[in-house]
């Protein structure tokens, strides 16, 4: 008998179903330590294999198959994706830009300012005759800006040698 | 010269039936969602994450299905994207929150508790449940790369090239994760000192 123990290798290979190496294979056939602690862990991955399968299973069905649009729009190149996306948006754009005049165009019957009628323009004539005949009653006649005295506008200016002292 | 013709003639026909295969999109999330589930499960810990992973796997699969070369099965090239998404995943910010948050992790008892009830006493069933749930908590103490080679060999049972091809990686680092996760495994079960 090989008091030997199986290695990692030895015993990684014969877990997974690999018993080409003859020593270790023999090994195990003697070693009742080996045996077990194989027999031990090897059921240990295999019911955790069909837990977790079964688990898997259960839980799968909620992956579903990806809708062909999403499917074509990955499988398009990069180029191709950014061209796509450039036409979207512009055509987007494009649609925006179109609803916002018509609703302009719309809207400007509400902003536009009617001619006035005659009668309209009479009246308000006649108020503002009447409003400029009350101010020079008031006032007194305007006085032409010709007739202004333009040096009246420095009298209150003080000399220079004023200010400084 | 006849056998290189041969082996490309093979290699031809298995990727026409894997291109068939991967056209028909259905049937091949109807094939392999459940495993792939159970991988990305096992690997992230977090079941609502698996579900948009695998989801996401199989879209990428089916848009590059043109690139599958037929030099492995499905099934192998499959994992081999849900394990980059799972990489690319775990570099973020956003696999940190919900680590710590941590509300649809996935349940290893009631994972352990579907076992089959009919076969034997309720204390070997309670026993073998118990060390189903041991099982798989050791697991989510390993590193990515060492529970991504246990899982492969022992649950989807590849062989060595398959996970070396699934992982990116050589045979003789995928033989070194696999016995240090063996090694971690074998100490916590009590099997080795």
């Amino acid at each position: 008998m090989n008091f030997e123990h199986l290695t990692d290798e030895q015993f990684a290979n014969i877990l997974a179903g690999d018993h080409c190496d003859m020593r270790a294979r023999h090994h195990v056939e003697s070693c009742e330590k080996c045996q077990r602690e194989l027999t031990s862990l090897g059921s240990a991955i295999g019911d955790l294999n069909y837990a977790s399968l079964r688990w898997a299973e259960q839980r799968a069905a909620r992956i579903e198959v990806p809708s062909h649009w999403v499917l074509n729009w990955n499988a398009m190149p990069g180029w191709g994706a950014t061209l796509a996306a450039v036409l979207i948006f512009g055509v987007a754009m494009g649609a925006h830009v179109e609803m916002n005049q018509q609703s302009v165009v719309v809207s400007r019957p509400s902003h536009t300012i009617l001619a006035p009628s005659d009668d309209e323009l009479a009246q308000d004539n006649s108020l503002m005759v009447s409003i400029d005949n009350e101010l020079t009653e008031r006032i007194g006649p305007r006085v032409p800006v010709s007739d202004l005295n333009v040096s009246s506008r420095t009298v209150h200016r003080r000399p220079v040698s004023e200010v400084s002292n | 010269m006849q056998m290189a013709m041969a082996t490309d003639v093979l290699r031809l026909t298995s990727r026409e039936r894997a291109l068939t295969e991967l056209d028909d999109i259905e049937d091949l999330v109807q094939a392999h969602r459940a495993r792939l589930l159970r991988f990305v499960t096992f690997s992230l810990g977090d079941e609502d994450l698996a579900a948009s992973i695998v989801q996401d796997c199989f879209v990428k699969a089916w848009s590059n299905r043109h690139n599958f070369r037929g030099d492995c099965s499905v099934q192998t090239w499959l994992h081999s994207i849900a394990l980059n998404l799972v990489r690319d995943y775990q570099r973020t910010q956003k696999f940190r929150f919900w680590k710590q948050v941590r509300k649809t992790a996935a349940d290893v008892t009631e994972i352990a508790g579907l076992l089959p009830s009919a076969a034997s006493s309720p204390e070997e069933q309670l026993l073998a449940r118990e060390r189903a749930r041991e099982v798989a908590a050791i697991l989510q103490t390993l590193s990515l790369n060492q529970r991504t080679a246990f899982v492969l060999r022992f649950q989807e049972e590849m062989d060595l090239g398959d996970i070396a091809t699934t992982m990116g990686m050589p045979i003789n680092t995928v033989k070194t994760h696999l016995h240090r996760a063996v090694r971690t495994v074998r100490a916590r079960m009590g099997g080795r000192r």
